[in-house]
């Protein structure tokens, strides 16, 4: 064995794992239509990256190819180092989805809804899911009462809150969410923002799609605007509103949007 | 290590299912009352048919004979059941009638010579189910009449020649036995006759097993679309495998309690008409149950690779119907038709149906054919694996994730 100690073996540092996203020049077409024109995307580790885009540009189709659901057609992509299009089942071990227009099963409780994915990701090891119910009851803040109720009864805020708790109580080490707080109240929104804040400090990668400018603002800590199937600009909130010499967020990818297209 | 995921997926389909009351309630009497529902509806509308046969009777001589014929018919429609109103006359009815029986003059005289003709008029008016009942029944008394007719005369020519006649003899000469073989070859035994008429019912009864299975199978995966809970379920850690197969023994686990409510279900309805010599086995239960169950788990396997390859919710209910008439036609022709006795290249169609072997599994039992009933079974179990496996070989997300 002594062999190996005595080789200094030089370690390539791969950049790439401090990454949980990386994609290069990602094309998707859907029907006849290109939905991804060349994506170009890195996402670090442990970072809240929100993807910044209108209706359309094509966030929830990125968001799919990335859980392994849609097959991109070109480019190239890691996720927490893995090919998508090969390797989902590695990927969706490690991963928390919740999509855009997603719903629990309502004539399950919230207990039951957690139970199931629980289940699911612990491959049945009923401590440890025991556990990731425990989590996610906490996380989702409803109380013993409710999660006791089919999910049927609960208002959006309230399923919404389910859905986020149970594709995070597992501890995945990434998180999409695709447009979270859409169709939600003030109360609700800001109750699933203060959610994401707490829940990224321990070391979990959030990647939310909006398109409101104005939430962007308030979460990301880097921001990337997305229009048209293509990424038109990455970075910290702070700089987008520098670069494109704005006032906020929002006049900034109106700005970033209207120099690439001429809108 | 994939099992631990379906078992979950099992325990929320049976929760989600057990919850879902209506589906439920479709799955579970649709089986069991079924049968006797279609059963009661045929023979209880007939006998609510209450319309009346109004029947003039013509006799242009005023005889006994119009008065024997009304009184028989009188007796004959009340033993089936028939509202009747017979009116005798010796001239044409002014009034609108179902049924008009005409014994012109001369008729007696015709009948009472040796061998004379008489004729008889039956006219009736079109269209009337009930009134061709009646026509029937009228044309079954002038039988006996002319049964009578012929011992009158046999015995008058018996008088006059002195041979004594046996006129019963006389009128039958031939002896018919009637008996049953099996395709073996050996003799069938009475049970085994009475078996094969309730065999036909049994096969029927299949549609409302496999209906069910067909609804749940669409419903588990297009239903998880309609209410937006699929994605969720597809982009987590349990594969395709243990999805397809968690659905699929929740189908089994539903089969099950189908295929009790159907048997049950048949049998009560047996016992009502047991008077009609229908009659049912332990084994011939067993079988059916087996059947039924196997049934319901082949149709989920056939069904569930159609509803992933749909393009959108609609085309897969589309195809889901089509399916439902393909087995609704075979069980149902099973009531008329012998499969094993139609053409040979008709045969052939119909057993590359998965659904034909359903039917020929139990009409075998009851022909002795075991080892036919094997391999019926043998190619119902080949048809579920061949389900499974293309649903999982093609399971593709892409497809499931974007159709409309
Ligand atoms: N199932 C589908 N069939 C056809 N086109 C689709 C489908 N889903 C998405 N698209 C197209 O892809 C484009 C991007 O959609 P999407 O990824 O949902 O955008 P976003 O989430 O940013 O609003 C849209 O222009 C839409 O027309
Ligand atoms: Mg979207």
């Amino acid at each position: 064995m002594n062999w190996i100690m005595d080789k200094t073996v030089e370690v390539p540092i791969d950049n790439n794992t401090q990454y949980s996203i990386i994609a290069e020049k990602l094309y998707k077409k859907i029907g006849k239509k290109e939905v991804l024109k060349g994506i170009d995307l890195k996402i670090k580790q442990g970072e809240i990256h929100v993807l910044a885009g209108h209706n359309g540009a094509g966030k929830t189709t990125l968001f799919r190819i990335l859980a392994g659901l849609l097959k991109y057609d070109s480019g190239k992509l890691l996720v927490m180092g893995f090919d998508p299009s090969k390797n989902q089942n590695e990927i969706r071990k490690y991963l928390g989805y919740v999509p855009e227009d997603s719903s629990p099963y309502e004539r399950l409780t919230g207990f039951e809804n957690l139970k199931l994915f629980a289940l699911i990701y612990s491959n049945g090891n009923e401590s440890l899911a025991e556990k990731y119910i425990k989590k996610g009851a906490e996380i989702s803040e409803l109380s013993y009462e409710d999660l006791s109720r089919k999910t049927s009864e609960y208002s959006n805020g309230m399923k919404k809150r389910l859905l986020i708790a149970r594709a995070i109580m597992h501890d995945p080490k990434l998180v999409l969410l695709d447009e979270p707080t859409n169709g939600l109240d003030v109360f609700s929104a800001y109750r699933i923002r203060k959610l994401i804040k707490t829940m990224s400090n321990s070391g979990t990668t959030f990647v939310i799609a909006t398109h409101n400018m104005s939430e962007a603002e308030m979460l990301a800590d880097k921001v990337s605007f997305i229009a048209y199937g293509t990424v038109l600009y990455s970075g910290s909130v702070k700089s987008a509103i520098e670069e494109f010499n704005s006032v906020n967020l929002e006049e900034a990818f109106i700005k970033a949007v209207g120099e690439k297209y001429e809108i | 290590m994939k099992n631990m995921k379906s078992k979950a997926i099992i325990w929320k389909e049976l929760l989600d299912l057990s919850r879902d009351k209506r589906t439920l309630a479709a799955m579970i009497l649709i089986p069991f009352i079924g049968l006797p529902a279609i059963a009661f509806l045929a023979t209880g509308l007939t006998q609510t048919q209450t319309t009346t046969v109004y029947i003039e009777v013509l006799d242009r001589n005023s005889t006994n004979i119009a008065k024997y014929i009304s009184y028989q018919l009188i007796q004959y429609a009340k033993i089936n059941g028939l509202r009747v109103n017979v009116s005798m006359s010796n001239q044409a009815p002014s009034s609108v009638y179902n049924l008009l029986l005409i014994i012109p003059k001369g008729f007696y005289e015709n009948i009472s010579s040796i061998d004379g003709v008489g004729t008889v008029y039956l006219k009736s008016l079109v269209g009337s189910l009930q009134s061709s009942e009646v026509e029937s029944i009228i044309e079954s008394i002038i039988g006996q009449l002319e049964n009578n007719i012929v011992t009158n005369r046999v015995q008058k020519l018996s008088n006059i020649s002195g041979i004594k006649i046996n006129s019963s003899n006389f009128l039958n000469p031939i002896n018919i036995f009637t008996g049953y073989y099996l395709p073996s070859g050996k003799p069938a035994s009475a049970t085994q006759v009475e078996l094969s008429l309730s065999a036909r019912l049994l096969e029927f009864s299949l549609f409302f097993v496999a209906n069910p299975a067909i609804v749940f199978m669409g419903d588990s995966i297009l239903g998880e679309k309609e209410r937006k809970t699929l994605e969720t379920l597809i982009s987590t850690p349990s594969s395709k495998t243990s999805l397809i197969i968690g659905k699929m023994i929740a189908s089994i686990i539903i089969g099950l309690i189908t295929a009790i409510a159907d048997s049950l279900g048949v049998i009560i309805y047996l016992s009502m008409i047991a008077q009609n010599g229908l009659k049912l086995t332990a084994g011939l239960i067993l079988v059916t149950f087996s059947v039924s169950a196997l049934l319901v788990v082949m149709t989920a396997a056939i069904i569930t690779p159609i509803v992933l390859r749909s393009s959108s919710v609609r085309s897969a209910q589309a195809m889901s119907y089509l399916i439902m008439m393909i087995a609704l036609g075979i069980y149902f022709s099973t009531l008329f038709v012998d499969i094993q006795r139609l053409p040979y290249y008709i045969e052939d169609i119909l057993l590359v149906i998965p659904f034909t072997h359903a039917a020929l599994a139990i009409s075998n039992y009851v022909l002795g054919q075991y080892l036919y009933m094997a391999v019926n079974f043998l190619v119902m179990i080949g048809f579920t694996l061949l389900g499974i496996y293309v649903s999982i070989k093609t399971f593709d997300s892409e497809r499931l994730i974007l159709s409309k």
